[in-house]
């Protein structure tokens, strides 16, 4: 893992890549932080960074798109199969050496609050709260970015399907709000995740015996819950769309609140687009 | 053969795809459990998300259910509100938290409104069995209008009124307190308490005794701010009789030089003496440097673990008084009234008596310190030894309540008011949460400043990577 991770991140400060998702990311901040807080002596700067997080949605295309579709495009990706390391290590090291990446961009707008500082009294605490949700809401996107990167051999394709992809994350929770409320809603809705699984694992498998499994697992799994207590499917879309969304969990980190079940998600949120990102690799081995 | 080869691949394909939905649901369960755990940590500096200590020495004390609604659009409530909502949810098993939407449940909602009122959204509904109190979304925060009538919000207040509703609905007490008028006093909105004493969940009424001839016997507490026309002998007697039955007065005096000697004799029935005079302090860690350390403005000392001063004493509050006068016991004195100073002035002050005299030293007609600016009476009973009688509270300091100038109102000040509300009305528990202030100091910054850093961050820092860049990108080119 730790070959592939300094070997990543070398390439990102010896081809342009690293240089651009920094100095487009380190502009637009730079403008925003003038404009936001400097000129207008707002001394607010939380509010700041959760701003950023928007500017920050359009660069990591940038930086993810390539880190595997490339690998793709030149046929190096039959090397990393035929490497002596497991898979999810080399998924791994390029995590990380992107998350190192945006961690020093994230450093260097450290120097904002800094500046601040000198002029006004700062919640210290409560910003570097703030970065650390930002830090882990990026590495999310990151995550995200890295699995759809393995999915084609376009690193344009890669990039608009990951923009895409974080928009709607971001929108997400705002979707929610419009979604139905009535139990038969909710139901229809939980029948309907039980029919992608299924077809999920028909398109894997391509096999009708183990894409029932889910149907029979997901059905009864409903009528248990029917029965026992109905109102649960009161909102049930609003409800879930919330609950995946990543943005709604970042909303505490500015208010100055740092709050474990967040952190917990975002971790789990990384890793298991990680552990989406080594199946779609292995796949390949016996595919 | 073939028929192998699909084998093989149908069996990985499965359970790569059965792996990956275990892998999705374990985590689902992993996060729903640590959801379940109510931990995070407040990383404000002034607290804004953590319950104050009254808060939760209520909530410990808790023995009835208590049900909370929010009033909100499920996806659309106010994250801030909320937070501090699910604070009291997640700090006592009696508390329940639901949030309403108010469109899908006009029922529910509309019971505890008002007639003719209807309840906004974003606002919060305590209840508990019989009794229930709505909190207004506006009440939530302090908020503060401009001459443009722009409004501005200055703090939070949410905790001060939630924890106030659940003091209220689980004991159903709003202490009632008659405040004295006929005499010239302060109103309670001239002295901006009027708000304050609500919010402790006390109910307010006037009282003229000239009209009612005695005091109602529903008065929890009558209160007299700063009177400047003495009491009739009437009026007196009224107030003796009152607190002969167990009655509770508050009373704030200022120097006016007029003649108050049914006042007087009204507190002397109960051992009490207000000495004419101004108290002057020279301690000057008791002076204020902001008021060129002017020995007639000071902060007293508190008295040791009493009920009216402890929550100064615990948060660090300084009361300020100025031009205070003296408190004393009678000479004579029955010996079941308990005496007790409040607030002191220190062992280098004096009261000057002869208001002529301009000397800044003690001079021989100057009664020495310490004295006693503020004191409380309780009337014990003989036989058990309980202090169940009449209950009085002497402020000899009444202007000490208002905004000073350059101060403001002194925050101190109007929690000694409360605390002496509530140990007057026997609601020691009574809630006191002062505001959480929203509001940030500006970056004080010049011009040239704020475009030397508009260059570092605009220019400066974009353009070091743009060099850098180049440089390895050529070197590399060029190798």
């Amino acid at each position: 893992m730790l070959a592939v991770f300094r070997k990543e991140l070398l390439t990102y400060f010896t081809t342009s890549v690293g240089y651009i998702f920094m100095g487009v990311f380190l502009l637009i901040s730079g403008i925003l932080f003038t404009t936001g807080n400097i000129f207008s002596m707002n001394s607010d700067y939380a509010s700041f960074l959760s701003g950023l997080i928007m500017i920050f949605l359009l660069v990591v295309p940038l930086l993810t798109m390539k880190i595997f579709s490339e690998e793709m495009k030149q046929k190096t990706d039959q090397l990393l199969m035929t490497a002596p390391q497991p898979t999810l290590m080399i998924v791994a090291g390029k995590f990380l050496a992107a998350v190192t990446l945006f961690f020093l961009t994230l450093l260097v707008t450290g120097l904002y609050p800094l500046l601040l500082s000198f002029h006004t009294k700062m919640d210290t605490a409560q910003i570097l709260g703030t970065y650390i949700g930002f830090f882990l809401l990026g590495s999310s996107f990151i995550s995200m970015g890295i699995y759809i990167s393995s999915l084609t051999d376009s690193q344009a394709g890669a990039a608009i399907l990951t923009f895409c992809l974080l928009i709607i994350t971001w929108i997400i929770d705002f979707i929610g709000g419009f979604m139905p409320v009535s139990i038969l809603a909710g139901v229809l809705f939980a029948f309907l995740l039980t029919a992608l699984a299924a077809f999920w694992m028909f398109r894997a498998t391509q096999n009708i015996s183990a894409a029932a499994l889910p149907v029979l697992t997901g059905v009864i799994i409903i009528a248990i819950i029917y029965l026992i207590n109905k109102e649960l499917y009161i909102n049930l879309i609003g409800k879930t769309l919330s609950w995946f969304s990543l943005t709604n969990r970042f909303s505490s980190f500015p208010m100055g609140i740092l709050k474990l079940d967040a952190i917990i998600y975002y971790l789990s949120f990384s890793g298991f687009f990680l552990f989406l990102t080594t199946q779609k690799i292995e796949k390949q081995r016996w595919s | 053969m073939m028929q192998f080869k699909l084998n093989f691949k149908t069996r990985h394909a499965g359970m790569a795809a059965l792996t990956t939905i275990v892998v999705l649901a374990g985590l689902i369960l992993f996060n729903l459990l640590f959801q379940s755990i109510p931990a995070q940590w407040d990383m404000t500096r002034k607290k804004l998300f953590s319950l104050t200590d009254q808060t939760i020495s209520l909530m410990e004390n808790l023995d009835q259910d208590v049900m909370i609604y929010f009033l909100a659009k499920p996806g659309q409530e106010p994250v801030d509100i909320l937070e501090v909502l699910e604070q009291y949810a997640g700090s006592s098993s009696r508390i329940n938290l639901d949030i309403v939407d108010p469109d899908r449940n006009p029922t529910l909602v509309s019971q505890y409104a008002d007639d003719g009122e209807s309840i906004t959204n974003g606002s919060v509904i305590v209840v508990s069995g019989d009794y229930s109190r709505v909190i207004d979304r506006l009440d939530l925060y302090s908020i503060s209008y401009s001459q443009q009538g722009q409004p501005q919000v200055l703090g939070m207040t949410a905790e001060q009124r939630i924890t106030s509703a659940l003091a209220y609905v689980t004991s159903g007490r709003e202490p009632l307190i008659y405040i004295l008028e006929g005499h010239n006093e302060f109103t309670l909105d001239e002295l901006n308490l009027q708000d304050v004493v609500i919010k402790a969940n006390f109910s307010v009424r006037t009282l003229n005794l000239l009209k009612m001839g005695t005091v109602p016997e529903d008065a929890d507490v009558v209160v007299i701010l700063s009177p400047e026309r003495d009491l009739t002998e009437n009026e007196s007697a009224s107030l003796g009789n009152y607190l002969e039955n167990g009655g509770a007065l508050f009373i704030s005096r200022d120097l006016t030089g007029g003649d108050m000697r049914h006042m007087d004799a009204l507190l002397e029935r109960f051992n009490l003496m207000v000495v004419p005079g101004v108290v002057m302090e020279k301690d000057t860690n008791r002076l204020l440097p902001g008021m060129g350390n002017n020995p007639l403005f000071f902060s007293p000392r508190l008295a040791e673990e009493n009920p009216v001063t402890d929550s100064l004493k615990e948060n660090s509050l300084d009361a300020f008084v100025f031009t205070a006068m003296a408190v004393q016991e009678t000479a004579t004195k029955k010996r079941n009234l308990k005496f007790t100073p409040l607030l002191n002035s220190s062992e280098s002050s004096w009261l000057r008596r002869d208001l002529s005299n301009s000397s800044e030293f003690r001079t021989a007609g100057d009664l020495p310190g310490p004295i006693a600016v503020a004191t409380s009476l309780a009337e014990t009973n003989r036989e058990t030894g309980k202090e169940d009688g009449a209950r009085i509270i002497v402020l000899a300091s009444g202007q000490s309540l208002s905004a000073l100038p350059g101060l403001g109102q002194i925050k101190a000040n109007i929690e000694f008011f409360i605390n002496s509300l509530n140990w007057l009305s026997d609601l020691e528990e009574s809630i006191n949460i002062p505001s959480k202030s929203l509001f940030r100091l500006p970056v004080q910054i010049n011009a040239l400043q704020a475009w030397i850093y508009a260059a570092i961050c605009v220019l400066l820092i974009p353009l070091l990577i743009i060099i850098t860049a180049t440089v390895i990108l050529y070197r590399r080119k060029h190798l």
